[in-house]
């Protein structure tokens, strides 16, 4: 037996939380634990995501994946309750060691939220405003680049080439989390976290969101909570379901959706409780 | 594994889910009633159930049609996932096999008509009779089965194919035997050689629902494996 198997045999989540390979391991979790104040929101979370793999995270409401989420990039520091216990290791370096950098954490692991949140500037320097915080373009053409790369990447650009110096809020809803993606993108994270992306958008907007991760998983490994079931069977490789704060389940997406291990699993994914 | 028929949150869609599988047991319990009746009129020589059988034939390919409707409006409108998932797409299956079923049970009720039409009396009959209950059982227990969700039972049916195809076997070699020494009407008196390969055939499709049982229940695939794998997925 491999100190991987062991490890999953030892984890009271059932399926595959730990992956074979530490070369395809991005993140390493172990033993995460998250309180606010009293309440306690994650419980021994073990748990690796794969490199250049689209990891759905689901779960009703309260479970914890959106805690867990923020785990990732440090985004919990700012709550002054809260206090996360455990290990998270990115590239098998402690992120919450003393000595790390948050903001270059950040710019390793970007995000993109439930509602887009595009700055009130103009859409190019909405995408220029990280590589001119992180000194990562040296010329004005060399951000001129960046800005239509990040843009096509997003599949943006042709919508937008022309409006370029527009205020981002006049695009529409779709295009706006569009660029928020493009945005997280222009400054070259290798993680993208994105929280319930398109939980405010239309089903074409979502559709080419949906679509966009499909192109960007060659790139980039992505961590995705999502409330549609569908959707995380749609894009995602690897599902994890959470449960009151604990990981019931971490399987291949086909897996989950056909035919889960966890009776918890199968209860809510076939909508037998909420 | 969860109960299947445990509630859902939305009881529009338990609603739907007990109509698909209330459709599915009807047409189970046509279709044993038409290889019941078409076994009768084989034992009984009655021209007259031979035809009905044939002519109610048409309601179950209306009803085969009926459920594959069904099952695409729930896969559209549900998106069903895991054992819903499973319940759906194997409905969907093991109706193409009772159709199929119902198939074989007319086409012993057509050569039933002939042989009668033309004077031949069926040989080998009480052997035919044996093995239609034996296909008639598995049949029942495989429905009584698929209703329970009984991965064991549904194996246990699978179990008795092996039998049942020697069974047959030996009817064609009686059939070839006693036809070989009536020296009348031979061409004629050949089409009996169906009846048998019907049999088989019923119990292969009974097989195939036994296969869509243990794939809803466990979430197992066990088509096209030997009776040991599958009594193994069965028991895991």
């Amino acid at each position: 037996m491999t100190t991987v198997e062991r490890d999953n045999e030892l984890s009271s989540t059932v399926g595959k939380p730990l992956l074979d390979g530490a070369d395809d391991v991005k993140f390493s979790v172990r033993k995460l634990a998250v309180h606010y104040a009293e309440l306690q929101a994650v419980h021994d979370v073990n748990l690796d995501i794969g490199q250049r793999q689209v990891t759905a995270l689901i779960g009703p409401s309260g479970c914890g994946k959106s805690t867990f989420l923020r785990c990732l990039n440090r985004m919990n520091d700012i709550i002054a309750s809260c206090v996360v216990q455990g290990e998270v290791h990115l590239d098998q370096k402690d992120i919450y060691a003393p000595q790390v950098d948050v903001v270059a954490l950040r710019a390793r692991v970007g995000m993109v939220f439930q509602k887009p949140n595009p700055f009130p500037k103009s859409i190019y320097d909405n995408i220029a405003y990280g590589p001119r915080l992180h000194g990562q373009a040296d010329s004005p053409s060399a951000l001129d680049e960046l800005v239509e790369t990040s843009l096509r990447r997003a599949g943006l650009w042709a919508e937008v080439k022309d409006l370029l110096h527009r205020p981002a809020t006049s695009l529409s809803g779709g295009q706006q989390q569009r660029l928020c993606i493009a945005r997280t993108i222009a400054i070259q994270p290798e993680v993208i976290l994105m929280d319930e992306p398109c939980s405010a958008l239309d089903p074409i907007a979502t559709a080419r969101i949906e679509a966009l991760i499909g192109e960007l998983k060659c790139d980039y490994t992505i961590v995705i909570v999502t409330h549609s079931m569908q959707q995380a069977s749609r894009v995602s490789d690897r599902t994890a379901y959470f449960h009151l704060g604990r990981l019931l389940e971490v399987n291949a997406t086909d897996k989950i959706f056909m035919a889960p291990e966890h009776p918890g699993t199968e209860d809510y994914i076939t909508g037998r409780i909420g | 594994m969860t109960d299947i028929r445990s509630h859902h949150i939305s009881p529009g869609f338990d609603a739907e889910l007990e109509h698909l599988t209330g459709h599915f047991q009807r047409l189970g319990g046509m279709v044993a009633q038409q290889l019941q009746d078409s076994l009768r009129a084989l034992v009984t020589t009655d021209r007259a159930q031979a035809e009905n059988v044939c002519a109610r034939d048409q309601e179950i390919n209306e009803r085969d049609v009926a459920i594959d409707r069904l099952c695409m409006s729930i896969l559209a409108r549900r998106q069903p996932a895991a054992n819903d998932l499973r319940l759906v797409t194997s409905v969907g299956h093991a109706t193409f096999d009772l159709e199929r079923i119902g198939d074989e049970a007319a086409k012993i009720a057509r050569i039933c008509v002939e042989m009668f039409d033309a004077g031949i009396s069926p040989p080998v009959v009480d052997q035919i009779q044996a093995a239609g209950e034996m296909v008639l059982d598995m049949l029942r227990d495989v429905l009584d089965a698929f209703a329970r969700l009984d991965s064991v039972a549904a194996y246990e049916v699978a179990r008795r194919d092996a039998l049942l195809d020697v069974s047959c076997e030996e009817i064609i070699e009686a059939t070839l035997q006693e036809l070989i020494a009536r020296e009348q009407n031979l061409a004629g008196s050949l089409r009996m050689l169906w009846i048998p390969r019907a049999l088989e055939r019923i119990g292969d499709h009974s097989c195939n629902l036994a296969e869509h049982v243990v794939f809803v229940a466990k979430g197992e695939y066990v088509r096209h494996m030997s009776l040991r794998r599958m009594a193994k997925r069965v028991q895991s």
